[in-house]
């Protein structure tokens, strides 16, 4: 079974605003509905209309694996009750995937080598976060639908694949690496040994899972205490 | 640049944190840069982006949770430099863009969680009407982008009328917070590290450093 291209153009343009209604209630489901109805013909839209009535809520990146195999099951004319366990059950197991592959690994480690290259020489490592994070949050957005579809609720073991397992342990290497190399943005000088005890507090901040808020509110006080020591 | 158009520039690119497409373009790094880039001085754009990516980093979004807003943060703290640049015709204090940044992230949380509330009613019109669907839907989006404009419009007009004090040092005062940016990355690195694998690539990030210091 193939999805066809115009069919997977139209699923991942409409993927991309899978979150515009997000709610507290609703989660992601207008966006899942809106996104399932770009991918099955005008006849069954109606039925889906009256029968998609349920909460969906997974990562925005891996909504795609879920979303192609309920086409595929559409098509197949699965029991919708069935379809709704299925759908239960895959979305927690995405969302904790994309939680951990992409907020908790990818970005973070992008987020600090374009700090760091960006801090350095300028426009190119925000340049490279955008071309690298993309590349790989497409290729899930596309890969995504794909499989699912041809894959149908067997899609779920795309998760186990060896290949996600090895991109996000670079991942976690390039972070950790790029954090150590973090101090080669200062200047050499005396002043540069106060990352030591500003790193400790801001580490203790972090562990005692200080609110971000506060700690910027702690950098403003470091800004003026710097102004008046001038 | 005008602050209209700032306005308008910062809530499209808020619409990326998950209204629309999600590609990292509201990642405040580097929405920093494309409001740097767009006001003439990228580096300076990066600078602030980077301070707001580093304090925000380990503050992930998971499930319903609605962390402090980050992203807006990043883009009202260099929007409102460029302005004040701009209006004062100096080199503005970082000070008042890190106030700005703490504001804004906290109005922009209160705000989001408005929108996601409103979002709801447009959920239960759609179960009233199934017609509705994608009029309901795109109100969402339509809204996200209105949470923008109401966050960055008042901010950047309240920040042109400020008339800043010509602030003495300015590249000491870069300097200091840059030791701050790089304190913070490394905390958050082995606070994000720490009890994986990786944490020896860490370590041999810091040799790497000591010895480019020591040489």
């Amino acid at each position: 079974m193939h999805i066809g291209i115009f069919r997977l153009i139209r699923l991942f343009l409409a993927s991309l605003f899978l979150q515009s209604s997000w709610s507290f209630h609703s989660l992601q489901s207008l966006g899942f509905l809106v996104t399932v109805m770009g991918g099955i013909d005008r006849k069954k839209r109606k039925f889906l209309l009256q029968n998609g009535r349920f909460f969906f809520n997974t990562h925005p990146y891996m909504a795609g694996f879920i979303i192609g195999a309920v086409l595929r099951g559409i098509e197949q004319e699965n029991d919708f009750e069935s379809l709704k366990k299925h759908i239960m059950v895959s979305q927690s197991a995405f969302a904790s995937f994309g939680d951990t592959f992409f907020w908790h690994t990818i970005r973070p480690g992008l987020s600090i080598m374009a700090v760091l290259i960006g801090l350095k020489c300028g426009v190119l490592g925000p340049l490279l976060f955008l071309v690298i994070y993309n590349l790989i949050h497409l290729f899930f957005r596309f890969y995504g639908f794909i499989a699912g579809y041809e894959r149908g609720w067997d899609v779920v073991f795309v998760l186990k694949e060896k290949r996600f397992l090895v991109i996000q342990q670079i991942f976690e290497a390039l972070g950790a690496l790029v954090t150590g190399l973090l101090p080669l943005i200062l200047i050499k000088n005396m002043n540069a040994l106060f990352i030591i005890p500003l790193s400790g507090i801001f580490l203790v901040f972090l562990w005692k899972k200080v609110a971000p808020i506060l700690i910027l509110t702690f950098v403003f006080i470091l800004v003026i205490i710097n102004l008046i020591l001038l | 640049m005008n602050i209209l158009l700032l306005a308008l520039i910062g809530a499209l690119l808020l619409l990326d944190k998950y209204a629309f497409g999600e590609f990292g373009l509201s990642q405040p790094v580097i929405a920093g840069t494309i409001i740097g880039s767009l006001c003439g001085d990228v580096a300076t754009g990066i600078f602030i982006g980077a301070l707001f990516q580093m304090v925000f980093l380990a503050n992930l979004p998971i499930g319903k949770d609605v962390p402090p807003d980050a992203q807006a943060a990043g883009i009202a703290g260099a929007g409102s430099y460029f302005i004040l640049k701009e209006t004062n015709q100096s080199e503005p204090n970082l000070m008042v863009v890190v106030l700005v940044g703490i504001l804004i992230s906290v109005l922009g949380s209160l705000l989001d969680t408005m929108v996601r509330r409103v979002n709801e009613k447009l959920f239960y019109q759609f179960l009233r009407d199934n017609r509705k669907l994608y009029a309901c839907h795109f109100t969402g989006l339509f809204f996200s982008f209105l949470r923008g404009m109401i966050l960055f419009l008042p901010t950047f007009l309240f920040v042109n009328l400020l008339k800043a004090p010509p602030i003495l040092q300015t590249d000491y005062n870069k300097e200091f917070l840059l030791i701050v940016i790089v304190s913070l990355g490394i905390a958050n690195g082995i606070y994000l590290y720490l009890k994986r694998e990786s944490f020896y690539f860490l370590i041999l990030g810091v040799l790497c450093t000591l010895v480019f210091f020591v040489l």
